[in-house]
């Protein structure tokens, strides 16, 4: 019974200690424009794309002779798929078509400003011990249930 | 094929107190720092070390980790750890629900395709957020599982990876079975399965007595350490060799090769200069200017491919041997395996071995070291390309040779009732091959 109490106790810090984390940083985040709302201080807008280029400061040898001109200075440059998702966005070209789908828009997930993301870290942590309490709870109210690994 | 590996070095670590908690150790706290460079680490995946270690490290290794030592890395997967602890704080241990025993592996092999389609379309790989916010939804659904139910039921009917691990080992290298004319005697009441005061209970659900398949074995040892008979063995087998003699064959497994191969063909191709040309012509027959719409039709035509091919060519081998469609298609769907982990492979050694070194630059970027200048390739691309072509071939080998074993083993040795089978693999092998030879994107 007192290592349960313990338990609940344990989780119940753990719950509370994630709600505090998830209520510091909830003012904070941005909604997801990527902008911070933190006085002092403004964040870099997220990116949605993946950046085309690699490595910052090395090259990185294309994987066969580049079909898009040699000497490129990032296998970027031969990227097929960041040919298709780049400056020639052909989509662009077309009449009629969702202008949000024309930037490829699936290829790499957009990434929220750093507040969001230890909001979610903590929603992630908070939701967890929650499932945890839950199934203590029912632990407790019917004990026999509750067979322990050898 | 060789003696009982127990008897030597392997047997000292298996055998050992410290094994698996020790490796898991390990893993559980690279997995925390995997998970932390992830989640809230640099933004750019070619700057992010939880990116490398994952996208560039463990999946290329892993197919060659289940080729070579079965599905050990589960029993040192951190999930399984989490799932531990989860059980001894709160868990329930109330049995598995018959549905999940019953379709999990349907559900593990919709979940498969499921995410290596929402990987492109969301971008999982290719955003260390979107492989951080994959690895929590795995995180809780571990969580749950281990709250409600008995063992490591989430690795067994749940894990989106279960599927392909299990296809893979049953190529590998490394089998535990038990000697059998032992446990006929045995008084223990079924110790390697329930567990004893040296070890727990077999997590995985198997009875080593009557298992006969490596696809579901951890390797864990809890079977060895309670053994009061010393009859379980753990050995070095053929390659492949499992599949030539499928007791009870499964309509999900099979599909599941099939539906890999058509995995692998578009991972490659979506990487390739083809690529662009693809969607624009998708979107020339379609009308649809959605990137979503495009690659979810090549998708399903990637996969829909080897899986029409297969029923194709059962169709065909089955009037051949006087049996039904369905029961060819199952039966040599496990053919398909060997070339599958090979396409597996060769396309992984590429973005191992094209973009290694990032790995140790993004580690030492944690350090506030400089990304230095230069390729990030550890062999040079003709080199990667001799040995995709190398892995292609023993692959279109094995699996050639699984269909003539099958074929065999299942009452019908007529050589050309296997020629649809033989010229699907083919067409397979020769398909891959040609993808290999065009320039690849890199990950990193």
């Amino acid at each position: 019974m007192i290592a349960d109490m313990l338990r609940v106790l344990g989780l119940s810090i753990l719950v509370l200690g994630s709600a505090g984390l998830l209520a510091a940083a909830a003012p904070a985040a941005d909604g997801g424009d990527g902008t911070s709302a933190h006085a002092g201080h403004v964040m870099a807008p997220a990116p949605v794309e993946q950046p085309a280029s690699a490595h910052a400061g090395h090259t990185v040898a294309p994987a066969t002779t580049p079909t898009t001109g040699g000497g490129h200075d990032d296998h970027a440059a031969a990227t097929p798929a960041d040919d298709h998702a780049a400056p020639a966005a052909h989509e662009d070209e077309a009449a009629g078509h969702d202008p949000a789908s024309s930037h490829d828009p699936g290829r790499v997930a957009a990434t929220p400003s750093l507040e969001t993301r230890q909001a979610v870290v903590a929603g992630f942590v908070l939701v967890n011990a929650a499932i945890m309490l839950t199934a203590l709870a029912i632990g407790l109210r019917h004990p026999r249930r509750r067979r322990r690994l050898a | 094929m060789s003696g009982n590996l127990l008897h030597g070095p392997v047997g000292v670590v298996m055998r050992s107190r410290l094994y698996p908690g020790l490796f898991r150790a390990v893993t559980t706290a690279v997995f925390a720092l995997i998970m932390f460079q992830l989640l809230l680490g640099p933004e750019a995946v070619h700057d992010n070390f939880g990116s490398a270690l994952t996208w560039v490290l463990w999946w290329p290794l892993l197919p060659l980790a289940l080729f070579l030592a079965g599905r050990a890395w589960c029993t040192v997967c951190p999930f399984g750890w989490v799932t531990d602890w989860v059980q001894k704080l709160v868990g329930l241990e109330r049995p598995v629900p018959r549905f999940l025993k019953r379709y999990g592996i349907w559900l593990i092999d919709a979940s498969f395709i499921l995410i290596t389609w929402a990987d492109h379309v969301f971008g999982i790989v290719s955003s260390p957020w979107g492989s951080g916010v994959l690895l929590l939804g795995m995180t809780t659904a571990v969580v749950i599982s281990g709250a409600l139910w008995q063992r490591r039921a989430f690795c067994r009917y749940v894990c989106f990876l279960g599927g392909v691990q299990g296809n893979y080992s049953r190529v590998g290298l490394v089998e535990l079975r038990a000697d059998t004319s032992i446990c006929e005697t045995c008084t223990a009441r079924a110790a390697c399965f329930n567990g004893s005061e040296r070890a727990g209970p077999c997590p995985v659900f198997e009875f080593p007595r009557t298992m006969d398949s490596s696809a579901d074995c951890n390797l864990c040892a809890n079977c060895i350490k309670s053994c009061p008979n010393d009859a379980i063995r753990v050995s070095v087998r053929k390659p492949s060799s499992e599949l030539w003699f499928i007791r009870s064959p499964k309509l999900p497994e099979a599909f599941l090769a099939a539906a890999i191969m058509g995995i692998v063909l578009v991972q490659n191709v979506t990487m390739l200069n083809v690529w662009p040309g693809i969607l624009e012509a998708i979107e020339g027959a379609t009308g649809t200017r959605s990137y979503y719409v495009s690659y979810t039709i090549a998708f399903a035509a990637a996969i829909t491919l080897p899986l029409a091919g297969l029923a194709l060519a059962s169709t065909f081998t089955g009037r051949l041997r006087g049996e039904r469609m369905i029961r060819t298609f199952t039966l040599f769907g496990y053919a398909l395996i060997p070339l599958d982990l090979a396409a597996h492979l060769a396309h992984n050694a590429f973005h191992l071995l094209a973009e290694g070194k990032s790995i140790l630059w993004t580690g030492l970027a944690l350090f506030g070291a400089d990304q230095p200048e230069g390729s990030a390739a550890l062999l040079s691309t003709p080199a990667i390309r001799v040995l995709q072509f190398v892995l292609i071939a023993v692959g279109l080998a094995g699996s050639l040779y699984a269909v003539r074993r099958i074929g065999r083993s299942s009452g019908g040795a007529a050589t050309v009732a296997l020629a649809p089978m033989f010229a699907l693999l083919v067409a397979f092998a020769v398909l891959n091959l040609v993808l290999f030879t065009l320039p690849m994107a890199h990950r990193m």
